[in-house]
């Protein structure tokens, strides 16, 4: 189950379709995000794709009659009006329409009436209808998905739902649901899957059973949003920004290249370093730049004809090495610089303390401390206290409200602050129905106490995502019934092969991260299941923080926070 | 564990049973077997728990961990454990579900399609007929009628507009017998002149299919009277237009799909040849006999001419028309991006089949390779001799030993 193959393969059949010639690739904007995250543009040229274009923007497009027209776009009605405007007046010689997902019988309609000069050759639905940011993580656009309170707007639902449907057809799966009860989109998303599947039978008839869908809601988990984090991807989108793989680093005051893409397809370092810590990072780099340093030298020495040629025709893999440098040289000095500027190894310190151990004097003395620190940016003392908020939400000695008196202080809005509060609405404890901080089951505890006994290898990468206790309960058919439902009862304890997770409300490149290695864990133990991430966006504490600000009302009546006691 | 022998109990306990059991692993499967139902309920277990484990741990920090050994299930561990970072398939992935609406598609079109194509086949007979049929001025009109019914004027909400139509441009009709046809593009020389014999020189006001009286409308004359037109409703104008097009679509061969096409050609050549090339000079080098130098040489000759066509038939397509050149029409903006693309992708094409091209030996060198071939082939032969000869000698002699 490799979200990034099943892409290809599907445009690799798109352009096998339409047979020989030169084509344009005529894309709205998501299905271009898909298919840029899964090719190079030469990948694609290859295939005699030659021009790309976009089918929403309202730019004129030159007739070119020599060209076959691919069109590749998700079935909505904004993209069918303007193919009909386009199948009236043909541009281009043929056109080749492919859908992301299922077309209603009566757009297909409309679009064959507009038809006029029979330009269409084909019609095709290829079900990919999410951006495959890795093989086994799949995200829509959706960074703000919420409406208040906290449940998924109209649009956005049906999307959620209509990108679930795809993932299963490109998997070929037909799979069960688990849903988080307490969450209403998520009952909601597991019926309006059991219906399209039901609807749309004669899709599903070559699928296998093997697969579970779990449904769950960002509330569960918290914590993994706010965390700072310490490996490759993880840490360029947290405190760059990553989008579709792509890194704008014009904010940065180096100079260098502006636009940076992360490929692990075309990267061989970024593919081995994808997943490893800042340290291991760091050494990477000085041996691929020694490496590099070296290649030069000889290069240096050019005597005879035959060194000349061997030069010319290493020129090629020279200068990708050199770019691929460059590349990386750029963000991880970056990326130091900012560890250096803004205090992140104490801060992360401290976060991982709030989380992993739980001591509150420890924990309340330091972090003071820290939101007064020069160095403590506004978004890591919102980080700081949204942590403590949630750690030590019913503990007898939660002094939160002088904490927010800190924040205030800061000359932070008010609106910022307010989210804090807004954080315990959306997912305090009392909304929560797991053990995030491993304090109310005994075995949790057992487990915790172990890990303290024996110490840590690294104190910045302790947490573990809360999905990680969802595999391995359901690994071992234990997934409670009470806070998972399912979409059929005789199924709650069965072994799958497959799991998808699906999460209402953005992932997290740690959670990816993990889901990367579990998948990876499969080669030494094969009776593990292979596991899909899926969401509406991928967070950094960033853009979690402006959803639970966009949620936080704009009066300034709202009550103050009251402790649980 | 440790057990000190003194009242107070130390190591592995479970804090519930206070059973020893002596592994952090143990303990961790024993509560969570035997303890699982208790402790989640019962507030007051926990609360025992963690005044127990407060205590056990001070006591425990103190002793030393080196000599607990553990199955550590940290990420640094599982990276070291796994062999690689490359994704990996370990069944192959075929492609996804998909399913073709072509046919539904081409239903629905062909039911609204068809009309327009009976309308379009109409106005083409009748204009045939006006035109090549038509008799002289006096009884045009007549002829007109006969062949298309007039209506009132009010009675008509079609033709609101007209536009003259300058029919030796437009008009070429598959309903038309081939020497009809030849005979019209005799007639349709230059863009607006409808000239010669095959038609009278005569304006001929004609109106479509849904006629109206042109002098009842005040219609101007066309400029040149001596230049025929016919004059037809925009609808009908779009039809024929539309029509127009795709016969030109269908017969104009583009130059610059031609050089394409030749390209592609070109390039799936390369591909083909380059790998038996590698193969021949691999084999060469070991100074085998399989092929022979000449075959190779002319092979790489081959390639070498192959790739200057490539590189100067993509560029030519590039500059197609930047040049004045009056058959080319100027590429626009898009165009000139397209055909960057296609010297992009040849040129990358060539780099991965030509670039690393090895060396073929020279005839001396070959010489002294076959010969070195010849030899170590001859070593082989008699090393294997040898170790036969040793064989057969220790099978007589074991025959030999059983025999006695």
């Amino acid at each position: 189950m490799n979200t990034l193959i099943a892409t290809q393969q599907y445009v690799h059949e798109m352009t096998r379709l339409s047979g020989p010639g030169m084509k344009v690739l005529l894309m709205d904007k998501e299905t271009t995000s898909m298919v840029s995250c899964a090719f190079a543009q030469s990948e694609m040229m290859a295939r005699e794709v030659y021009l790309f274009e976009r089918l929403d923007t309202g730019a004129e497009r030159e007739p070119l009659k020599f060209l076959k027209c691919l069109v590749f776009v998700r079935p909505t009605l904004e993209n069918i009006q303007i193919l009909t405007e386009e199948l009236r007046a043909p541009k281009y010689a043929q056109y080749y329409l492919y859908f992301s997902n299922i077309i209603s019988k009566a757009d297909l309609k409309i679009l064959a009436e507009a038809d006029e000069f029979e330009a269409v050759r084909e019609v095709h639905e290829f079900y990919i209808d999410a951006i495959p940011l890795s093989p086994y993580l799949t995200v829509l656009a959706m960074p703000l998905c919420y409406e208040t309170p906290f449940n998924l707007s109209g649009g956005n639902f049906r999307r959620c739902a209509q990108a679930l449907l795809a993932l299963a057809l490109q998997f070929k799966k037909k799979p069960a649901i688990r849903f988080q009860k307490s969450s209403r989109d998520a009952q909601r998303l597991a019926d309006e899957f059991v219906k399209m599947t039901v609807r749309e039978d004669k899709l599903f008839e070559a699928c296998r059973n093997d697969t579970v869908i779990v449904i769950m809601d960002r509330s569960e988990d918290p914590v993994s949003p706010l965390l700072n984090q310490w490996t490759y991807e993880a840490m360029v989108h947290e405190l760059i920004g990553m989008n579709n793989n792509r890194v704008n680093m014009t904010n940065v005051p180096d100079e260098g290249i502006k636009n940076i893409v992360l490929s692990a397809q075309h990267d061989d370092f970024y593919a081995k370093n994808r997943y490893l810590n800042f340290g291991e990072i760091g050494q990477n780099i000085k041996s691929l730049m020694n490496d590099y340093q070296k290649k030069a030298q000889t290069h240096q020495q050019l005597e005879s004809i035959a060194d000349m040629k061997k030069f010319v025709d290493q020129y090629p893999q020279f200068k990708k090495i050199a770019g691929t440098v460059a590349k990386h040289v750029q963000l991880v000095g970056e990326l130091s610089r900012l560890v250096g500027a803004q205090n992140l190894l104490e801060i992360s310190e401290l976060e991982q303390t709030i989380v992993a151990t739980g001591d509150h004097s420890q924990c309340f003395d330091r972090l003071k401390r820290l939101l007064k620190h020069e160095k403590t940016t506004d978004l890591n003392a919102l980080r700081l206290t949204m942590l403590y908020a949630l750690r030590f939400e019913g503990s007898s000695s939660n002094s939160l409200p002088a904490l927010l008196e800190i924040l205030r202080q800061r000359k932070m809005s008010i609106r910022q602050v307010e989210s804090v509060n807004t954080l315990l609405r959306y997912a305090g404890a009392r909304k929560r129905q797991n053990d995030l901080f491993g304090n109310k089951s005994a075995v949790e505890m057992t487990k915790r106490f172990i890990k303290g006994l024996k110490g840590v290898e690294n104190v910045y990468t302790q947490h573990e995502p809360y999905i990680m206790q969802i595999l391995e309960q359901l690994h071992k058919g234990k997934l409670s019934e009470i806070i998972f439902g399912a979409s059929e009862l005789n199924t709650l304890n069965t072994h799958y092969d497959n799991v998808i997770i699906f999460i209402i409300g953005g992932a997290t490149f740690e959670e990816s991260t993990f889901i990367h290695l579990y998948n990876e864990r499969r080669l030494t133990n094969p009776g593990l299941p292979r596991v899909v991430l899926s969401s509406t966006s991928v967070h950094n504490t960033k853009t979690f923080i402006e959803q639970l600000i966009q949620l936080t009302p704009d009066s300034q009546a709202v009550p103050p926070f009251a402790s649980i006691a | 564990m440790d057990n000190n022998g003194s009242e107070i109990r130390q190591g592995f306990l479970c804090p519930f049973c206070f059973r020893d059991l002596c592994d952090s692993n143990a303990l961790y499967k024993h509560v969570e077997e035997n303890h699982q139902e208790t402790s989640s309920i019962n507030n007051d277990a926990i609360d025992a728990l963690k005044g127990a484990f407060g205590r056990a741990k001070q006591k425990i920090l103190k002793i030393d961990f080196s000599t607990i050994a553990g199955t550590s299930q940290s990420r640094e561990d599982l990276r070291e454990t796994s062999p690689n970072y490359v994704y990996f398939e370990e069944e192959n992935q075929t492609v996804g579900i998909h399913r073709s609406l072509k046919s539904i598609y081409v239903s629905d079109r062909d039911n609204c399609v068809n009309a327009v194509a009976v309308d379009t086949n109409n106005l083409i007979i009748r204009l045939d007929k006006l035109i090549n049929d038509c008799p002289d001025e006096a009884s045009r009109k007549d002829f007109e009628k006969e062949t298309v019914p007039w209506t009132a004027d009010n009675s008509s909400a079609y033709c609101s507009k007209f536009l003259p139509f300058m029919v030796a441009q437009k008009l070429t009709n598959p309903a038309f017998t081939a020497t009809e046809i030849s005979s019209f593009k005799k007639n349709s020389t230059a863009l607006t002149k409808f000239s010669d014999s095959g038609v009278k020189r005569q304006t001929t006001k004609f109106l479509s299919s849904f006629g109206i009286e042109a002098s009842k409308f005040g219609i101007e004359q066309p400029s040149n009277p001596e230049e025929q037109s016919l004059r037809v409703c925009l609808k009908c104008k779009k039809l024929l237009e539309r029509r127009q097009e795709a016969m030109d679509q269908m017969s104009m061969p583009s130059v610059f799909v031609d050089m394409y096409e030749k390209l592609c050609q070109l390039i799936t050549q390369v591909s083909n040849l380059s790998p038996s090339y590698k193969r021949m000079a691999a084999s060469l080098k070991n100074g085998e006999s399989m092929y022979t130098l000449e075959a190779a040489v002319q092979l790489r000759k081959k390639l070498g001419s192959l790739q200057h066509e490539i590189q100067s038939l993509s560029e030519r397509i590039e500059k197609w028309g930047l040049q004045g050149d009056p058959l080319a029409p100027k590429p626009t903006p898009r165009e000139i991006i397209l055909r960057g693309n296609i010297r992009y992708s040849a040129i990358a094409a060539l780099q991965e089949t030509v670039l690393d091209m090895p060396e073929i030996p020279s005839k001396e060198e070959y010489q002294e390779l076959k010969e070195k071939h010849k030899e170590k082939v001859r070593r082989q032969l008699e090393e294997e001799k040898e170790v036969n000869g040793i064989r057969s000698f220790s099978v007589i002699s074991f025959e030999s030993c059983i025999e006695t």
